[in-house]
């Protein structure tokens, strides 16, 4: 009897020791990305490279210890845009209009606000991602900058502009990639937005997988890149497999693994 | 070229297979068994020999399989020549099925890539394929003893599939230890937590740490010692081979 | 005491290291499938210290990473199991050290502690990389560039990027594309004083306890040679590598002491155990 005693109290013990997490304490892990809440509305946020950001707000100071370019401060009012993709996740967060300059040829640019933007003078145009316009961008002002090329981080820290790698190193899945707006909802103050987004998407998924769950045939289909020596095609976890999958195809590729 | 010469590592590899499989066929006629093993043997060496040649001074992932079975087919014909004939008879269903399986299920899609540009990934493929070789052959043999137990027969060689999973040990320690310094060099550190198939290749090694004492100790009698040794099989199969297989690939010949 | 003498002698027993090794077994075997079905919980322990993974991924996952901790503890129990029977039997060999055999033989029977012993100092050193040390990730350089080698007064600067590209047919998937990289990089330390040494793929740099490692680089074909290049490196301080590699050298050495005195007893027994039939 005693020895058990002493069990129960050992086990107590450890469990006691655990570092439980607290009420109100959250950690969003969003394939490679994670989204940290802290107190008094501040943000510890991991981008696609493993690069660690604070988001704080604009009446908060802002914690010790921190480079500029490592400290965002939000809402964010001023985003430079690489991506398509991400400028539509800004539209469905309701912060496209937070968006004041885009990369590639204008012509390409298809969301409302961007084209219109870029049309009006609004939003700038910085040039290829291959070569942006530096003088541009500064003149910009941007509080972020939203990317998936990482050669540009450090002259962006030496501007003291906080940059996010919106792209992880694997190939992210369905789920992530609906789920990537709540991983940029912090910046906007959007939270609620992106919850209803992915709700709504996942819905329309399952309402989808219901319907092409019932189809007789499975059309075989892969998605990548014919280059002339190699073929460069989506992993089978990755969100452009799934959505084939989804939509009732074949992916003839669906047990590789990597990045996209 | 990259395709030619991924076409004939598995042609190669399909003609391996289909030698094994006929010298499981051929068991009662023993020289045309032992020659057609000795056949699927040298196939094999060819498939994998394309493979390298195709990929080198690289090497392309998820290889072990066909290095696997090469490994299993090269214990079995020295077993043959050393006189263990049951043995052989034992080794070779396990060898077909795993050629078999392989042949069909291969993980050959992957490109060899830069990081894979070193003596350790090449040692790693070769240490870890003989070692787990030998720890299926222990499993055979280990059968092989409870069978002839069961039948109240004294055992040949009560302590050779002891013998077989301590060599398999050790040859499997050193590919992790080859892993190791390739993961160090290529990615930082001795161990990273990219593959999910590093906990199995964890499991698989406490198991046959574990077995090592068993042997060492003789805590354990020899029908539970080969018990042991029989279970193993299965955990190499689930978890240390399957995840290196890919889906089902019909072969082009049959297309 | 009599507590402290029981603790010992149970953790001094050989059937506890089978049940522990059989635990971790199971215990790896249910980590595959959550490994396997979240791997983004446990890659970021790649450039985590342990207990900031634990305080983040760890333990806002337990669903998932239980098996971590109850590896962990197995592991932590392994340890105390391995150094108890170690000492326990090094003690006993010492003591019977007039044997019968020669000196070599004695020697030889060090051969499974000393394979205990590179076991524990594996662990250790597995241990402090992930608990102390430095491990900055993502210093994204052009040539020219300079980075601080984490606040020592130590300075990294990139000289000069070359590129090899592979040349040849064979390998047709790799033509035009970089096969290796040769950084030059420059180090100065707060005097002044320059070191220049050569990286690359699979070929880090060691520079006063640091190491330098490549993540990533541009050229990566030969048709992008134009733009400007650049390269990603991670700078690490792994107090527990050299340890961890001595552990591998001991081990090898333990393995092989273990074989000679195998094939050693085996010229000795073999005819007997042939004479007197399967135990």
């Amino acid at each position: 009897m005693g020895r058990l005693k002493i069990h129960l109290l050992i086990l107590l013990f450890l469990v006691a020791s655990f570092p439980w997490p607290a009420r109100g304490e959250d950690f969003l892990v969003l394939g490679e990305f994670s989204v940290r809440s802290l107190d008094q509305g501040l943000y510890e946020l991991t981008d696609g490279l493993g690069r660690m950001l604070t988001l704080v707000p604009r009446d908060r100071e802002v914690p010790p210890g921190l480079a500029p370019d490592e400290v965002v401060r939000i809402p964010v009012e001023r985003a430079v845009v690489y991506s398509g993709r991400d400028a539509s996740f800004l539209d469905v967060l309701g912060a496209a209009g937070a968006i004041v300059g885009v990369t590639g040829h204008p012509e390409d640019w298809t969301l409302p606000q961007v084209a219109e933007g870029l049309a009006s003078g609004r939003v700038a145009g910085l040039g290829l991602s291959s070569s942006i316009d530096l003088e541009k961008l500064i003149r910009l002002k941007p509080e972020l900058v939203l990317t998936w090329d990482e050669s540009i981080i450090p002259k962006m820290s030496e501007l003291g502009i906080p940059t996010v790698i919106t792209y992880g190193e694997t190939a992210a899945d369905l789920e992530t990639y609906i789920n990537l707006t709540r991983f940029l909802a912090p910046f906007f103050g959007a939270q609620e937005r992106a919850l209803e987004f992915v709700e709504r998407s996942m819905a329309v998924l399952e309402e989808v997988r219901a319907v092409t769950k019932k189809a007789d045939r499975r059309p075989k289909a892969i998605w990548g890149d014919i280059y002339e020596k190699r073929v460069l095609v989506e992993p089978g976890h990755s969100w452009a497999a799934q959505l084939i999958k989804a939509v009732g195809g074949d992916y003839l590729f669906d047990d590789i693994a990597g990045s996209s | 070229m990259t395709l030619l010469l991924n076409q004939w590592t598995l042609n190669a590899f399909y003609l391996a297979a289909g030698f094994y499989v006929l010298a499981l066929a051929a068991l009662r006629f023993e020289r045309l068994s032992g020659l057609l093993l000795a056949l699927g043997f040298s196939a094999n060496l060819a498939s994998v020999g394309i493979k390298l040649y195709g990929s080198w001074p690289m090497q392309a992932p998820h290889q072990e399989p066909f290095w696997l079975v090469l490994c299993l087919a090269g214990l079995g014909l020295g077993v043959l020549l050393s006189g263990k004939r049951d043995l052989v008879r034992g080794l070779l269903p396990v060898i077909a099925f795993l050629a078999l399986y392989t042949a069909l299920f291969p993980k050959s899609d992957y490109l060899p890539f830069p990081r894979s540009r070193t003596v350790f990934a090449h040692l790693m493929v070769l240490l870890s394929g003989l070692g787990k070789a030998l720890f299926c052959a222990a499993g055979v043999e280990a059968a092989l003893f409870l069978r002839r137990r069961k039948k109240g027969v004294r055992p040949l060689r009560p302590r050779l599939f002891g013998r077989l999973a301590v060599w398999g040990f050790i040859s499997f320690t050193l590919s992790l230890f080859a892993a190791d310094t390739w993961s160090y060099l290529g990615w930082t550190s001795p161990v990273v937590w990219r593959e999910y198939i590093m906990t199995s290749v964890m499991a698989v090694w406490f198991y046959y740490g574990a077995f090592l004492h068993l042997y060492l100790l003789q805590s354990w009698s020899l029908g539970r010692q080969a018990w042991f040794a029989l279970a193993g099989l299965a955990l190499l199969f689930y978890f240390a081979y399957l995840p290196e297989t890919g889906q089902f690939l019909m072969p082009r010949f049959l297309i | 005491m009599r507590a402290a003498k029981a603790i010992w002698s149970f953790l001094g027993r050989a059937d506890l290291t089978l049940y522990v090794l059989l635990a971790l077994v199971a215990d790896l075997c249910a980590g595959f499938f959550h490994f396997r079905a979240e791997p983004q919980l446990f890659g970021p322990l790649d450039r985590l210290m342990l207990w900031d993974w634990i305080t983040t991924y760890g333990r806002f996952h337990l669903a998932e990473t239980w098996w971590f901790f109850v590896f962990m503890g197995l592991m932590l129990l392994l340890v105390l199991n391995t150094s108890v029977c170690t000492i326990n039997r090094v003690a006993g060999l010492i003591r019977i050290r007039s044997g019968e055999t020669g000196r070599l033989d004695y020697l030889l029977r060090f051969s499974p502690h000393l394979m205990h012993l590179a076991f524990l100092v594996l662990l250790v050193s597995m241990l402090a990389s992930y608990v102390v040390g430095v491990n900055l990730r993502n210093n994204i350089l052009s040539p020219g560039r300079t980075v601080d080698l984490a606040q020592t007064g130590h300075r990294l600067r990139l000289e000069k990027m070359e590129v090899e590209y592979y040349q040849g047919r064979r390998l047709s998937f790799f033509e035009n594309r970089a096969i290796d990289q040769d950084l030059t990089l420059a180090f100065t330390d707060p005097r002044g004083r320059e070191t220049v040494r050569h990286l690359g793929i699979n070929k880090p740099v060691r520079y006063r306890g640091f190491s330098v490692h490549i993540k990533n680089y541009q050229p990566q074909t030969r048709n992008r040679a134009g733009r400007p290049g650049w390269a990603n490196l991670i700078v690490r301080k792994d107090p527990g590598v050299g340890g961890f590699f001595a552990g591998v050298g001991l081990f090898v050495l333990g393995l092989t002491g273990y074989l000679i005195q195998t094939l050693r007893k085996n010229a000795r027994s073999g005819p007997k155990e042939q004479a007197h039939g399967p135990a």
